[in-house]
């Protein structure tokens, strides 16, 4: 239990990190560092994006899987760890 | 001689009529074969299913912490997954001063036009004729809805100079229609006497408070199309109205103030149509009770030209401790050129709460910066917009729109509001039919265009308003209504916008650090 929130922690300390969320296979946020809302609307679109992605990523060759998935946009950057069945989100303001 | 005379009939028979031949015959349907089938369940089984939203499932979730958590499968995803993301997170880091440059070319500020999007003049009303010679309707006041969609339209004249019974309507346009006709308004609204002031509930959609020259106040609830009237009335034409943040739910509060010196807070009970609008306080501002420094002579009363409620942001934790004191606290701009601070909450009759350093002309628009809770900005018909700090008397800041400095005529400003998205950035017009948006820090002017009737000749602007949930829309009323769009360059601010804020911040501070 504590060695995830030292993890947790672990991620936030880095420079410009503004929150991480885990997310389950449903799409559920687990664990999260923001706000509720926040975190629900984060929760629902990433997670749908990196079922997209990772679709995608398969349907061109079915041995192939998604590894990682970086969002870059003009205010942060969002990266998100897939597994089979938890999602890492992280998001980060890289120019602070 | 004469006899009489009778003579048999004639007649002959017709060679193409022949007699017709009748027969009869019938027909009927075979009879409908229908076969009876009967089934019975015999053992029922019960099953339920109910949608759940992700709110409420991230709730139980955290409520019963690991019971759809496995917990050692969550570490080891961890620790797989937590060196991949913090080298990224470094790389970043080291490589954020990379992309900045690349950044600020690709989307550099360089877009700082405003563009007219929509012209709206609806013709029904413009073609009228006012009663006044010269002068057709023109728009009064206008007001975007709480979901920044449609904008209301007050049209009346502001040339009536004796008591008028003139009829004057508010029009709605909703941008968001896909056939959206410039030429009519979607819905329309006569009033018997002319509209000064409109003011749209900022969170509930359908209520519009209006105030008229006859000075009453008028509630128009547009889900129920009635209009509810005030029971009382001001004495004098009613020159702005504010919606203020209501005690309970179930009340909706109106303040309204008028160059009788009156400001009024109505009370109204939501869903009863048939009660009128309830005086709930009301205050004066009278010339006694401002200090002779502002050079009122005699006992009058000062009429109000504008007026603003400071509105405490309930997402901001720094307010939660001034938020009691925040309530109630109002921004008062006078005809004879005095800024006044109120309170609606004190018990006696005067409001006035703190005198600022007056303006010369009338103050025709007041309102508090949507970026720091103590600096509101100020505009008046003496040609320059000012900045206070609402704990000092004198202005930080005065700026003078361009026009001003190269000497055209008629500048007179009627409106001025702060940009909802850069904290250093406010917008000005007035009687050249100049919008400008000028810079705090520069006090410059950073762009501006100009409001032209239908003949291309520059009308004055009486009032303009910022679109609070489209932040690249405003809307400047004039003759007719146009439906500004700003710029990149206007609408996002330069890295994130912190330089702005400092800028704002370094600005009120000067207020702590003078004298």
């Amino acid at each position: 239990m504590s060695e995830i929130e030292e993890t947790i922690k672990r991620i936030q300390s880095h420079k410009g990190v503004i929150g991480i969320i885990i997310v389950n296979n449903e799409g559920i946020p687990i664990r999260t560092t923001l706000d509720n809302s926040t975190t629900v609307q984060y929760a629902g679109l990433v997670h749908q994006l990196t079922m997209k992605a990772r679709s995608t990523v398969r349907d061109i060759d079915p041995q192939n899987d998604l590894t990682f998935l970086r969002l870059r946009s003009k205010k942060h950057e969002i990266m998100v760890a897939p597994d089979k069945d938890y999602l890492l989100i992280t998001i980060q303001n890289p120019s602070e | 001689m004469f006899e009489d005379f009778s003579s048999e009939t004639t007649g002959f028979l017709s060679n193409w009529k022949t007699h017709k031949k009748l027969r009869e015959n019938g027909s009927q349907t075979s009879e409908i074969l229908t076969y009876e089938v009967q089934t019975q369940s015999r053992k029922p089984r019960h099953v339920e299913c109910q949608t759940e939203s992700m709110l409420d499932m991230m709730m139980s979730s955290q409520n019963n912490e690991n019971e759809n958590v496995d917990i050692p499968a969550l570490i080891q995803f961890l620790r797989i997954a937590e060196p991949i993301v913090s080298k990224q997170i470094k790389i970043n880091n080291l490589s954020s001063g990379l992309y900045r440059g690349i950044m600020k070319a690709k989307y550099g500020a360089s877009e700082n036009h405003i563009i007219c999007e929509h012209v709206l003049n609806d013709k029904s009303i413009s073609s009228q004729d006012s009663g006044i010679e010269d002068h057709g309707f023109e728009v009064t006041c206008l007001s975007w809805t709480s979901s920044g969609a449609t904008l209301a339209v007050a049209y009346g004249t502001n040339e009536n100079l004796a008591w008028s019974d003139q009829r004057s309507y508010i029009g709605l346009w909703n941008l968001d229609r896909s056939k959206i006709n410039p030429n009519a308004c979607d819905q329309k609204l006569e009033l018997e006497s002319c509209v000064q002031t409109i003011s749209c509930h900022p969170e509930l959609a359908g209520y519009i408070a209006a105030g008229l020259y006859s000075g009453l106040v008028v509630l128009w609830d547009l889900a129920k199309d009635e209009v509810i009237y005030s029971e009382t009335s001001h004495a004098d034409p009613v020159t702005c109205i504010c919606w203020m943040q209501s005690s309970s739910a179930k009340y909706l509060e109106v303040l309204s103030s008028s160059t009788d010196g009156d400001m009024i807070v109505w009370k109204w009970r939501k869903g009863k149509e048939t009660e009128p609008l309830k005086t709930e306080k009301h205050m004066k501002i009278r010339g006694a009770n401002l200090p002779r420094r502002v050079g009122m002579k005699g006992h009058g009363s000062v009429g109000i030209t504008s007026c603003c409620p400071m509105k405490g942001d309930p997402h901001d934790p720094t307010q939660t401790q001034t938020n009691v004191v925040a309530m109630g606290t109002v921004i008062v701009g006078c005809e004879n050129g005095s800024v006044l601070k109120c309170s609606t909450e004190v018990n006696d009759s005067n409001p006035i709460t703190f005198v600022y350093e007056s303006h010369v002309g009338p103050v025709y628009s007041v309102e508090w910066s949507p970026f720091h809770r103590h600096l509101f900005l100020t505009c008046a018909t003496e040609q320059v917009c000012r900045i206070y700090h609402s704990l000092q008397a004198s202005p930080l800041r005065e700026i003078r729109p361009e026009e001003a400095v190269s000497g055209r005529s008629s500048n007179y400003l009627y409106s001025a509001f702060w940009s909802t998205t850069r904290p250093a950035i406010i917008f000005a017009a007035g009687g050249s039919g100049r919008i400008e948006a000028c810079d705090l820090r520069t006090s410059r002017c950073v762009s501006f265009c100009d409001v032209t009737s239908a003949d291309g000749k520059p009308c004055s602007v009486n009032h303009m308003q910022s679109n609070s949930k489209r932040r690249n829309l405003f809307a400047s009323g004039s003759k007719s209504v146009h439906v500004w769009r700003l710029g990149e360059g206007l609408v996002e601010p330069a890295g994130n916008g912190q330089d702005e804020q400092a800028a704002i911040d370094g600005i009120a501070n000067e207020a702590m650090t003078e004298d």
